[in-house]
């Protein structure tokens, strides 16, 4: 028999992740390997993250693969529009994101096998300044631009099984790879001097595992709880290992209440064990483990498309990993969306904007607005 | 063990920001560091010389003959046409007979081609006046190098001569020779070598063909034979003794007043004979061939103020031109590898200008050569000598000269290399 498993109508949501191009000057979320996008879907995100403990698209719980019912797959795209102000200057600058895909395909009743591919760390951005060399018989003025582009990406292939009607377990494991291209471009107008230019890349090769399950005791409740385990994690430069250190854990439960009439109240809270990376950096890295919390409310809309529209708002509270001059950065982010229900339900558009701002850093601040836009499509 | 003073410092230059990211410099990653290094002496060059008489004899494509003062220093140069083979014998009337030698000849003379300044506004500026071409008998029983000797045979009275009219000196110039001389040759079956010299009231200097050049002069006479005659005409041609055959010799371009060898330890560029400096660079490996990166490279010479032969007031402006040399370092003959010189832009280097120096200006001059390191680097040590060529435009041409220091000069005026680089940055793993 099959589970009985049904998630709240319009709560599903997948993931593959990969960073896109980008372009940014000196920020606040992108120190050390980069800016964590949550591994969570458009639709997750809308409630502040809530329901990525049930959802099905995110990346968090494998035994959430379950609420996939039947095969699909998922893709995000999640642009960032970025202001970085200090000293009264601000820069405003873009980076564009595809933080998540996922897949599933069911396996006889009970079993459901499913994949993620999703971006852990994001290190995608550029600075720019001016100066000049001051020699002995004159000056130039030179340009340097910094560019780094890529991402820490983790591939997750896993099962979730029906162990009872209202009980799902689930596995994967976490494969890590990626690179970060890098970039210096030092240019003067002044002909007798040579423009620099280096370019390197890092590449990153990993493992981990992730259990979970997800209970769901009654009609209206779904209880997900999972973790992850890190392994051996190795940055190299070419063929040279340059570093080794721990896949950074993690541990999360959330709950999804759908008691209310036309209201799906979620919420969740995370820890991540990103100082397990410590080592991966140079020495002066500082990397912090970090608590995420976060909900929100989705209220069914009006009918749109032979369906209602999903309405959402949450809220998220969070670290972020990488401390710069010893200082711990948190990020508050605001979120709406709207999800839309197509072909009878088979398949569903998300949207989701999120208000962000990264503080923690006297005299900088940081903010974001992040447009995602997702969409899951099952035969 | 060296007896230069080596000046070698390396010091991080100084730097400015003047603008960067809103949050910079709390959240951009670390300038880049640009070192500073100055090289001189043995540090810096491992050969430093002057090349003289460039082009080399007999490879000119022009040969100039002229007879000037500039800035109250004269100028005198006369071409050597050589003629080893003469026509002396002359088919017989008779095809099946044997050629019967010439007996006698008639109307002889050498002919020369004056090539026109490709500016035609300075025809009148070179030649302003009539100009009377002079013919030596410039044989010499003396080595084919030996110009010395070649240049006694000019003090003697000429053999013939022609008055040319102002507007006349331009294209095809006959000069009758007198034709028992040559037909003496001709019988007795001597060689002929003459000197084309030049005189005029005012200062005057004129180019001709040359064999390199395509316009070889040629020596002319009607032959006679017991039963025939012909008009023969034979280009300039050598037999040299010995090896290798020089037969560039055929014509050359020989110096009887020129641009005086600069002075012991004095580096020069131009003149007549011409005068190239060889710059060997012997910066260390560590520099050129390793991860850092070179971004400035400025060669420093301290110029010598030359009033010989005038100023820029009083003549042409010639430039100062860097060639990189070719050669490969297995080519030891110096003459050789300055003459394996290309142009910077030849090679695509950028940022190596060609220089508006005034000779008559005591002054450091820079000479910037970032690019040229940047394709030492990329070819390495063994593809081709680090080595580059200062010259004049006005090579061979004009007697102005630039001097420059050599290594053996006080240290402040030696020449020098500073070189700013930027080791490879740690930037990447955060």
């Amino acid at each position: 028999m099959r589970p009985r498993f049904i998630p709240p109508a319009l709560l599903a949501a997948a993931a593959l992740a990969a960073a896109g191009s980008a372009r940014a000057q000196g920020t606040v979320s992108t120190q050390g390997f980069g800016y964590p996008p949550g591994q969570i879907s458009a639709a997750a995100a809308a409630l502040g993250g809530g329901p990525a403990e049930t959802d099905a698209q995110s990346a968090l719980n494998p035994a959430a693969i379950a609420a996939w019912i039947r095969p699909g797959i998922y893709v995000e795209y999640a642009p960032e529009f970025r202001t970085v102000t200090a000293n009264g200057q601000s820069d405003h600058t873009t980076t564009s994101r595809f933080p998540l895909m996922s897949g599933a395909i069911t396996l006889g009743s009970r079993v459901t096998a499913g994949i993620s591919v999703s971006t852990l760390l994001d290190r995608t951005w550029e600075t720019s300044r001016s100066g000049f060399d001051h020699f002995a018989s004159d000056s130039v003025q030179f340009t340097e631009n910094f560019k780094v582009s890529g991402a820490i990406n983790d591939a997750k292939p896993g099962l979730s099984v029906a162990v009872l009607n209202s009980l799902w377990l689930g596995v994967s494991a976490d494969v890590y790879s990626g690179d970060n291209n890098l970039t210096i471009l030092r240019t003067s107008q002044d002909t007798t001097v040579r423009t620099f230019s280096q370019q390197s890349r890092l590449s990153f090769s990993g493992i981990g595992a992730s259990g979970g399950i997800m209970w769901q005791p009654g009609a209206q409740l779904a209880i997900g709880v999972s973790g992850r385990l890190g392994g051996r994690f190795t940055v190299f430069r070419n063929d040279t290992v340059l570093t080794r250190a721990t896949a950074p854990k993690r541990a999360g439960a959330g709950i999804t209440f759908t008691g209310l009439p036309g209201i799906v109240l979620a919420f969740h809270t995370d820890w991540d064990g990103w100082s397990s990376m410590n080592g991966l950096g140079q020495p002066g890295l500082l990397v912090t483990n970090t608590w995420t919390y976060g909900g929100g409310a989705e209220v069914r809309g009006p009918v749109a498309l032979g369906a209602p529209i999903a309405l959402r708002v949450g809220y998220q509270h969070r670290g972020l990993p990488f401390l710069v001059n010893s200082s711990k950065i948190f990020e508050s982010s605001y979120s709406g969306g709207l999800g839309f229900l197509l072909s009878q339900g088979r398949s569903r558009v998300d949207f989701t904007l999120v208000r962000a701002s990264r503080t923690g850093l006297p005299g900088v601040t940081e903010h974001a607005w992040t447009a995602e836009f997702g969409i899951m499509v099952r035969p | 063990m060296g007896t230069l003073v080596v000046v070698a410092t390396v010091i991080g230059a100084c730097q400015e920001n003047l603008a960067g990211g809103a949050a910079c410099p709390a959240l951009c990653p670390d300038t880049l560091t640009v070192k500073d290094t100055v090289l001189s002496g043995t540090d810096a060059f491992d050969t430093l010389t002057n090349v003289v008489g460039i082009p080399p004899l007999g490879t000119e494509q022009q040969l100039l003959v002229a007879n000037y003062v500039q800035g109250g220093d004269s100028v005198q140069t006369a071409a050597i046409l050589r003629f080893d083979s003469l026509i002396r014998i002359l088919p017989d009337t008779d095809t099946l007979a044997a050629p019967k030698p010439i007996t006698r000849v008639d109307s002889s003379g050498v002919k020369i081609t004056v090539i026109a300044p490709t500016d035609s506004t300075r025809d009148t500026i070179l030649v302003p006046d009539t100009v009377t071409f002079l013919v030596f008998d410039v044989d010499a029983n003396a080595p084919d190098l030996d110009t010395g000797a070649v240049h006694a045979q000019l003090n003697n009275p000429p053999i013939a001569s022609r008055v040319v009219p102002r507007d006349s000196v331009k294209g095809a110039i006959s000069i009758r020779i007198d034709t028992g001389w040559v037909a003496e040759h001709v019988r007795d079956g001597k060689r002929i070598r003459l000197g084309i010299r030049i005189q005029s009231a005012k200062s005057t200097q004129l180019r001709i063909g040359s064999a390199d050049g395509g316009l070889p002069a040629s020596l002319f006479y009607f032959g006679f034979s017991d039963t025939s005659k012909a008009f023969t005409q034979r280009n300039v041609n050598t037999h040299t003794n010995g090896s290798p055959p020089f037969n560039s010799l055929a014509d050359y371009d020989l110096v009887l007043k020129g641009t005086p060898p600069p002075a012991a330890g004095i580096l020069a560029a131009g003149g007549i004979p011409g005068s190239r400096i060889y710059m060997r660079f012997s910066v260390p490996s560590a520099l050129i061939d390793s991860s850092a990166t070179i971004v400035r490279a400025n060669l420093i010479m301290h110029q010598l103020a030359n009033v010989d032969f005038g100023t820029a007031d009083t003549a042409d402006t010639i430039l100062l031109q860097t060639g990189v040399v070719q050669a490969s370092p297995g080519v030891t003959n110096i003459a050789a590898a300055t003459l394996l010189a290309a142009s910077p832009g030849s090679l695509g280097i950028t940022g190596v200008p060609t220089i508006n120096f005034r000779p008559e200006v005591a002054r450091p001059d820079t000479i910037p050569l970032v690019g040229v390191f940047s394709l030492w680097r990329r070819l390495g040590p063994l593809r081709s000598q680090r080595a580059i060529v200062l010259e004049s435009t006005g090579e061979g041409i004009e007697p102005r000269q630039y001097l420059f220091y050599s290594n053996t000069a006080a240290d402040s005026l030696k020449p020098r290399i500073e070189i700013s680089y930027i080791p490879r940055s740690g930037f990447g793993l955060p």
